[in-house]
């Protein structure tokens, strides 16, 4: 009993000062801010396009497969798997840097094997508040770009809880063969 | 009692080889529709692995004129052999072209999911609807799809793999040791199929001689024999690994080479060890291919290896991936099925992940089957989950509909918006260039050298006779063939001339010039006396594919 208190106080003390060191750090929200619903004027030219491509097939499908809503929807897809990329987090988005984008590390690199063990670790019942906030950023995320938004910078707590997750469960299963 | 618990069986077993055979059929019918379609393009690769193939069968050489080479020099890309020498067999009997020259892929594709479902049987204990879900997540896989409707090498070796992969596995659970050593010899032969298998086969197969080290170690003498087998096998293939044709890949494209440019140099407090760095970057690379952003959202920079709006799964199988990753790793169910898929998802990107490449779709193809068997499980989970009958019927309706607008979405990418978006990089109109210059039989034709590799699609399209290309160009990469980069620039066979325009000499022979739209302007070729546009090749967008101009020496008159 003892023993696992001061493995929490551990955990806690180490996730305090990866808080302070680690380089993500809230910025300030820009102000021109690109929302899925606005189509620009490429996006626009892209659906005439491919409706004319498609009008061979049929010109009611073509409409159909290429339309105002489906540019929203690839939209919202955009924004939403950039910030739900492990590499934006933990590599500074490498491979994948964006054009115009100031690419930041937020986590150590070295803290990603910790976070993933974390993530297996979860529990779907018993941390679904943590699953939900998760969820929640990432939906904000599909709507405010993190281009423009820094609605990403809360997953910090629920990032942090994994990655004390990771290191728990690792210290555990070292606990356990060496108690072996 | 017995009848009726017989015909149960039986019906039983007629419904999953109907299920199996229809698997099969949408994989074939998916992979070879409008497979030879001209209007679709023909990549380089394709038309050198075509007419290499077509040079092997007509006199046992390749273009130039290495007797059954090991690795196919080509564009000093050194390919893989296996392809090739496979590909002598449909194009004896259907001939060159397209369809031929891409038949093996397709083949190879349709099969792989056929094994697919037999593998994931053996190794789940027949768990037959499961088997079927991996299959079918397979079978409309984007990724899969699109490398089996190419000339792509490593769709071959993703077939041998598989079958490497069930013959170890069925040759350990009937406990025959020759199945298991035939399985081994197929790993051997992937590495001839595509180089990234050199990285990716032992590490497979590595790990499989682990896992049943218990058993293998019970005969010492047949361990023995099958390592002699198999060092005997691999020694070609590691022979000509050392020269510098064999390493001229690992060496251009190594993230660890000292060109390589790492990322992150000017960021604060970012460590100047390079060697840090590079591990940090292969991290990056490695973590990049298990990525969602990459798996299930569409890649706009990638313009010749990939569709234009669809990912290498599609982004409703999202949910599926995260749930059926959790599942097959917590899940007791899947302990049995961990030590054969696994090495899969760690090992097959490895080989990708050394090159600087951001997610090369085309050396981790291997992937695509642990990440369809993933995939699957979170769907088989998910209908395990509903209890009600009824909702596991919505379910299905909702899932079978999701497949059918995913086909028609796939169909539509293959067969309408890949060929119009991205026609330049698939270089659309060599074939209908190679039926134009055939009406030009005794003409001298200049084509010009200064973009691309083109001489091999002319080689392709006309049908070239090898064995007098081999004599009056192919000889001039010969000597040093495995080891020399060097390429020559300026070709000349049959009435063909592949080098760079000069048009006073053009116009005083009177030749025929073929290049893009850069070669000269219309309105420049409309208003000089001494240039005649022929025709002109248009991309489906109306831009110039290709002129062909006759020069005229109007002194002659």
């Amino acid at each position: 009993m003892k023993n696992i208190f001061l493995r929490h106080c551990l955990t806690i003390m180490f996730l305090v000062i990866l808080f302070i060191v680690i380089p993500w750090r809230g910025r300030s929200v820009l102000p021109a801010g690109n929302f899925p619903f606005n189509l620009s004027r490429q996006q626009i030219a892209e659906i005439t396009l491919y409706q004319n491509i498609l009008n061979s097939v049929n010109p009611a499908f073509s409409r159909f497969y290429t339309n105002k809503a489906t540019a929203i929807f690839k939209n919202f897809k955009i924004n939403f798997f950039e910030s739900f990329d492990l590499n934006h987090y933990f590599f500074a988005n490498h491979p994948l840097e964006r054009v115009g984008v100031k690419e930041t590390e937020k986590l150590f690199s070295w803290l990603l094997p910790f976070f993933i063990i974390g993530l297996f670790s979860l529990n779907l019942k018993s941390h679904k508040p943590i699953i939900l906030w998760i969820s929640i950023i990432f939906l904000l995320n599909s709507v405010f770009s993190n281009r423009y938004y820094n609605f990403e910078w809360y997953l910090i707590i629920p990032f942090l809880f994994i990655i004390g997750s990771g290191i728990e469960s690792v210290y555990k299963k070292i606990h356990e063969k060496i108690s072996k | 009692m017995f009848t009726k618990k017989f015909m149960k069986r039986y019906l039983n077993n007629y419904f999953w080889i109907l299920t199996l055979l229809s698997v099969f059929f949408l994989a074939a019918v998916i992979r070879f529709y409008q497979l030879d379609n001209p209007d679709h393009g023909f990549y380089l690769d394709e038309a050198a692995i075509g007419y290499n193939a077509y040079s092997v069968l007509k006199t046992g050489r390749d273009e130039f004129g290495k007797s059954f080479p090991l690795l196919f020099r080509s564009f000093t890309d050194f390919k893989a052999p296996l392809y090739i020498y496979l590909s002598i067999i449909p194009i004896k009997i259907l001939g060159l072209g397209i369809f031929s020259t891409r038949f093996i892929s397709a083949l190879s594709g349709s099969i792989a999911v056929i094994l697919a479902y037999f593998l994931i049987k053996f190794i789940t204990k027949n768990n037959r609807p499961f088997s079927f879900l991996a299959a079918l997540v397979l079978t409309i896989s984007p990724w899969h799809v699109f490398y089996s409707r190419g000339a792509w090498e490593s769709n071959l070796s993703l077939l041998l793999l598989l079958v490497a992969t069930s013959s170890c596995v069925y040759g350990s659970m009937i406990k025959k040791r020759l199945v298991f050593l035939l399985g081994s010899i197929f790993f051997v032969l992937s590495t001839y199929a595509y180089h990234g298998q050199r990285i990716v086969a032992p590490l497979i197969f590595g790990f499989y001689l682990f896992h049943y080290r218990v058993w293998l170690l019970e005969k010492k003498k047949f361990l023995v024999l099958g390592f002699l087998v198999l060092g005997l096998l691999t020694i070609p293939i590691l022979a000509i690994s050392l020269t510098p044709g064999g390493q001229s890949r690992v060496k251009s494209l190594s993230i660890f080479s000292p060109q390589s440019v790492l990322p992150w140099q000017n960021q604060d407090g970012q460590p100047n060890n390079r060697t840090l760095t590079t591990l940090r970057k292969w991290f990056a690379l490695y973590t990049a291919y298990f990525s969602p952003r990459n798996l299930f959202s569409e890649d706009p920079a990638e313009k010749q290896r990939w569709l234009p709006d669809l990912a290498v799964f599609y982004s409703w199988q999202l949910p599926f991936y995260l749930l059926g990753l959790v599942w097959f790793i917590k899940k007791k169910e899947y302990a049995s099925s961990r030590p054969f898929i696994l090495p899969w998802l760690f090992f097959s990107p490895i080989a990708a992940s050394i090159t600087g490449d951001p997610f090369s779709t085309v050396r981790a193809l291997p992937l695509v089957f642990p990440l369809s068997v993933i995939i699957a499980v979170g769907i088989y989970e998910s209908i395990i989950f509903f209890k009600s009958k009824n909702l596991k019927i919505i379910f299905g309706g909702v899932l079978a509909l999701m497949i059918i607008f995913s086909l028609v979405s796939l169909m539509i990418q293959f067969l309408y918006i890949l060929p119009y978006q991205r026609a330049k990089y698939w270089e659309l109109g060599y074939s209908q260039l190679g039926k134009i210059l055939a009406s030009f039989p005794n003409q001298k034709i200049v084509i010009d050298n200064s973009r691309g590799e083109s001489y091999i699609h002319i080689l392709f399209f006309t049908k070239f006779d090898p064995k007098i290309y081999q004599k009056e160009a192919g000889y001039l990469e010969l000597p040093n063939y495995y080891s020399s980069y060097e390429r020559a620039a300026v070709k000349k066979f049959g009435q063909f001339e592949y080098r760079p325009i000069n048009w006073a000499k053009e116009e005083k022979e009177g030749n025929i010039v073929v290049g893009d739209e850069l070669i000269s302007s219309r309105e420049n070729i409309l208003n000089n006396p001494r240039l005649q546009l022929l025709e002109e090749i248009l991309y489906p967008d109306q831009t110039v594919a290709f002129r062909i101009i006759k020069a005229k020496n109007l002194n002659s008159h």
